[in-house]
């Protein structure tokens, strides 16, 4: 064989071996778990500026459906960030913030140790092994993170992440193609909606003490040797939730390691009233906050990091302008839970100026209205279509098509899914900040 | 560990690199390493196991040191060796199925002939049957054969006999190889690295992925659910399930031959065809030759010529010339018959110590083999009185599709647990006519939804495809003749699919290789 052939041959093996890693990366960027329970924090985390983040939230789901971003940001200007995996014991948190400073130097690491205390969450662990390490890029922090937390013969398998995600295939959607809009800018966080009503735990006089898992309180030490190697402060805490008496007296002992070593520890179950917590409205589940929960803790929580740690406020700072957005997006989750919660076509209205495409029908005449502006009007057998921020509408009035479908209907197409209602009275809403559809409401 | 996971690909990389690298008088020696390391993981980490192995080896070296032609022990030797390796053969696979026969037999005449240490035998040798051991005792019983019958040589060296019977890629469901095949690849030539070896190696690794990975495994869900519950999945389930189990095994077993070929060939090692689209065969004679086809030709060479060739038969051969006269071999020949009759019973018994392959791959094969022989006087005048036009398209798939009925319908005995099974099984297929499941969505409750269909009937198509091609000219060789570009775009589709819809990983409950447990 010549040398030319060589050469040929040598550039066509390396352009199959080229073609093998983009589809290996390609594919895998695809299949990758879109979870938002551990993956899309880290993935988002990734995509910060270095050395932007002033607080890192550490632990478990607490973390993410609890600490609102927005809300510190709104309220006392901290750049935080909610680095949480879904029912994370220590070991997957160490490994997590081992990974994180390495780009941030934040001013407090505040690690939620809750998890600690519910022995039926460490030991099943390897549940979440997934979401917990592939958000994870992959280095040293990713392989040993799916190593301490497997069995060993879970570990080769896991590390592949093809073996868990390739099955992906089937339900794959529009967000596995493109970027997570939300997540970058939500800083982690990913509020629960629903509200779940409880009684107030009344674990306050408990005192005593038990221990949590040796491998559990063998991490929560390495976790205060790293803080200490980084030289960045931490703090400990305990998130408010429907705790039991069993779990307080292991938050205690997780309390009296902490004052041991010398680190601050808060058990915010010892403060709901300085909170202002109703377990009637702010709780999502037991272990949980929803909106209100969150918003209430997470302002009263700034003030305290505001008080105990010299962190800058940033607002106004234009390299912080995502805080911004994220903030901003929080707040027009909040008022479309508002408006669908809501029962009054007028009260929704107004809920609806800014940001919103508002599509109406009343006494047989179509309006649509953009940001409050009138921006399209129909009548009888109206058919209008729209267009803003990349989003289309098509908005149309009429008569059912097929045996199923033989009503008279108003039908809303945003992109590519339609929304109907019986014709009448009627009012479909978009979020066009979000980019959600909202709701429909008869009146 | 398997030979379609991720860690032997990335060993296999490894195990080529130094290959080509060493000089041509120790790469053999490389290969006897990576073959035992490899066969030691396949007998699970067992030191016990890997002796055991080295120990049937040694002994099969040992005798093959005395058939050289003065030594006048050579027969007895010969005749040792080959019982040893036989009954080793029968202890570790039919010594329960043996054991099963004379309880039973026993039970006839109202005997108990349980017995404490034949149980405990039995039990030791199911529990510690070497791994591959039907491959490998073929391998070398084959191996002694030819050196006694002086069409090979006897190596001297017993690390090199070790190393023939252990070549890694043989040790998952073979192909059967002779010596003569192997000697100059193993130990004779020197193998360079060549892309165009290599990228047809792997192009023929891809396809055998695809085949086990993409479409067996999800033609193994329709089937397991059907044969597991044919009490209720019953009429024209039953037939869909035995045609399905027909391309589930073609699919899995030559898919894992293409596999094996594959990585071999990038060593520059050629082992032999195993498959040969068996489904285009027009009888069922014709499906044999073209279906695992080493382990016919080892029934071929080493027992039905032998058996023919034998004292026994030639004084049978004499007696039908003497009482049915001249001729007798067109009209009904009984010696053929037999020895047949013996070289089925052995490939029915072979697939496992049970009726169900003794009859379903054995003598039911058998018994449509001859009476096909025998009723050929019969269609032919069927075709002549209907003028039936025999060199049309048409007829060569009836012919076709028959041979396939007539193969679904003994191998649906091999899939089933017993023998009274696979009747039961059959006996379900008639209790009700339901031609509506291919109407009202059935089969997409049965594990497999829509999309799942969609890619098992892409997956079936491009096989039928392939294999159309394959009829008229090598495909490896048609895919080298097209440009680069879209070798590279058949390399990518098929690897795409493979990591994206493969059968694999903690959501699949992906099986091993069906000829792998032999």
């Amino acid at each position: 064989m010549d040398r030319n052939s060589k050469l040929i041959n040598f550039i066509k093996a390396v352009i199959i071996i080229v073609t093998a890693v983009i589809i290996v990366v390609g594919t895998s960027r695809i299949l990758l778990l879109k979870s938002e329970d551990g993956i899309n924090q880290f993935q988002a985390f990734y995509k910060q500026p270095e050395n932007s983040i002033d607080v890192i939230f550490s632990g478990s789901s607490k973390v993410y459906c609890d600490i609102a971003t927005g809300v510190l940001w709104d309220n006392y200007g901290i750049a935080a960030f909610d680095l949480g995996g879904a029912e994370a014991p220590s070991w997957v948190s160490y490994y997590h913030l081992k990974e994180a400073l390495k780009t941030q130097k934040p001013k407090v690491i505040c690690y939620e140790v809750s998890v600690s205390a519910m022995y039926d969450m460490v030991t099943q662990a390897n549940n979440w092994a997934s979401d917990n390490s592939y958000g994870m890029k992959w280095n040293k922090n990713r392989i040993d993170l799916i190593r301490v937390n497997s069995e060993e013969n879970e570990f080769y398998p896991r590390l592949n992440p093809y073996n868990i995600m390739h099955g992906r295939y089937k339900d794959l959607e529009e967000n596995d193609f493109i970027n997570i809009r939300d997540t970058v800018n939500y800083k982690g966080f990913d509020p629960r909606e629903n509200v779940y009503a409880m009684d107030t735990p009344e674990t306050g006089g408990i005192t005593e003490t038990e221990p949590c898992l040796e491998k559990e309180e063998e991490y929560i030490g390495k976790l205060i040797e790293l803080s200490e190697s980084e030289n960045v402060p931490i703090l400990f805490f305990a998130s408010p939730y429907g705790v039991s008496e069993q779990e307080q007296k292991i938050l205690n002992y997780v309390g009296s390691i902490a004052d041991a070593r010398g680190i601050e520890f808060i058990d915010f179950n010892r403060r709901y009233d300085e909170i202002g917590m109703d377990f009637s409205t702010d709780m999502a589940d037991t272990g949980h906050l929803n909106y209100n929960g969150n918003y209430k803790f997470s302002n009263y929580f700034g003030s305290i990091l505001k008080e105990k740690y010299d962190i800058p406020d940033h607002r106004g700072d234009t390299k912080y302008t995502s805080w911004d957005w994220d903030s901003t997006l929080q707040k027009y989750e909040r008022n479309d839970l508002n408006i669908i919660n809501s029962d009054n076509a007028m009260d929704i209205l107004s809920m609806t100026q800014t940001g919103y495409v508002v599509f109406a029908v009343n006494e047989g005449k179509a309006t649509v209205v953009d940001n409050g502006e009138v921006v399209a009007q129909g009548e009888e057998e109206f058919r209008i279509t729209y267009r803003v921020n990349g989003d289309s509408f098509v908005f149309e009035e009429r008569d059912g098509q097929s045996e199923d479908d033989r009503y008279h209907v108003c039908s809303l197409f945003v992109n590519d899914k339609e929304y109907k209602e019986l014709y009448g009275n009627l009012l479909f809403i978009y979020d066009s900040v979000r980019h959600e559809f909202v709701r429909t409401i008869n009146f | 560990m398997s030979i379609i996971s991720l860690q032997f690909f990335i060993l296999f990389f490894i195990i080529c690199a130094v290959f080509f690298i060493l000089p041509a008088k120790i790469q053999w020696i490389w290969l006897l390493i990576v073959s035992i390391g490899f066969y030691y993981s396949q007998m699970y980490y067992s030191i016990a196991g890997l002796l055991f192995f080295f120990l049937i080896v040694l002994v099969n070296w040992a005798g093959s040191q005395f058939f050289d032609d003065n030594n006048s022990l050579r027969k007895i030797i010969y005749n040792s060796t080959l019982i040893f390796d036989v009954i080793t053969l029968a202890l570790f696979k039919y010594s329960k199925f043996l054991y099963e026969i004379i309880l039973a037999a026993g039970k006839l005449f109202k005997a108990d002939l349980t017995n404490e240490i034949c149980g405990n035998i039995v039990y030791y040798t199911q529990e510690n049957c070497p791994e591959r051991i039907s491959y490998f005792m073929l391998i070398l019983i084959a191996y002694i054969t030819d050196v006694y019958w002086g069409k090979s040589r006897a190596l001297k060296n017993p690390a090199k006999t070790l190393l023939f019977t252990s070549y890694f890629p043989l040790m998952t469901s073979g192909p059967i190889v002779t010596f003569e095949q192997m000697e100059n690849q193993l130990f004779g030539e020197k193998h360079h690295f060549s892309y165009d070896r290599c990228v047809r190696g792997m192009e023929r690794v891809l396809w055998g992925l695809f085949k086990k990975m993409v479409i067996s495994e999800r033609l193994a869900v329709i089937v397991s659910r059907i044969y597991d519950y044919y009490e209720v999945y019953n009429g024209l389930y039953i037939f869909v399930a035995a045609a399905l189990f027909a391309f589930q095994l073609y699919c899995d077993f030559s898919g894992l031959m293409d596999i094996v070929l594959g990585i071999s060939e990038v060593l520059g090692i050629y082992l032999p065809e195993n498959f040969n689209t068996p489904f285009y065969s027009v009888n069922l004679s014709e499906f044999w030759r073209r279906w695992h086809i080493t382990l016919g030709a080892f029934l071929r060479d080493y027992v039905l010529y032998p058996i023919q060739r034998s004292k026994g038969f030639k004084n049978l051969r004499k007696w039908c010339k003497n009482h049915l006269g001249k001729g007798y071999e067109k009209r009904f020949n009984i010696p053929l018959y037999l020895s047949l009759l013996v070289s089925w019973f052995l490939i029915g018994l072979w697939h496992g110590g049970g009726w169900n392959y003794i009859f379903g791959v054995g003598l039911y094969m058998w018994a449509v083999i001859v009476f096909g022989e025998l009723l050929t006087p019969v269609f032919a005048w069927i075709v002549r009185v209907l003028h039936i036009n025999t060199e049309c398209a048409t007829y060569t798939f009836f012919l076709r599709l028959r041979t396939f009925i007539l193969f679904m319908f003994g191998l649906s005995f091999f899939r089933a647990k017993t023998l009274k099974d696979g009747f039961l099984m059959w006996k379900s297929a008639f209790y009700r006519f339901n031609p509506w499941i291919f109407f009202d969505e059935s089969f997409f409750n049965m594990g497999l939804d829509r999309r799942e269909w969609g890619i098992l009937v892409f997956g079936m198509i491009l096989l039928f495809i392939v294999s159309y091609i394959s009829q008229k000219c090598d495909v490896r060789d048609f895919i080298k003749k097209q440009n680069f570009v879209a070798r590279l775009a058949v390399f990518a589709v098929l690897f795409v699919m493979i990591i994206v819809y493969g059968y694999y990983g903690a959501d699949f409950n992906a099986a091993d290789f069906i000829y792998g447990r032999f």
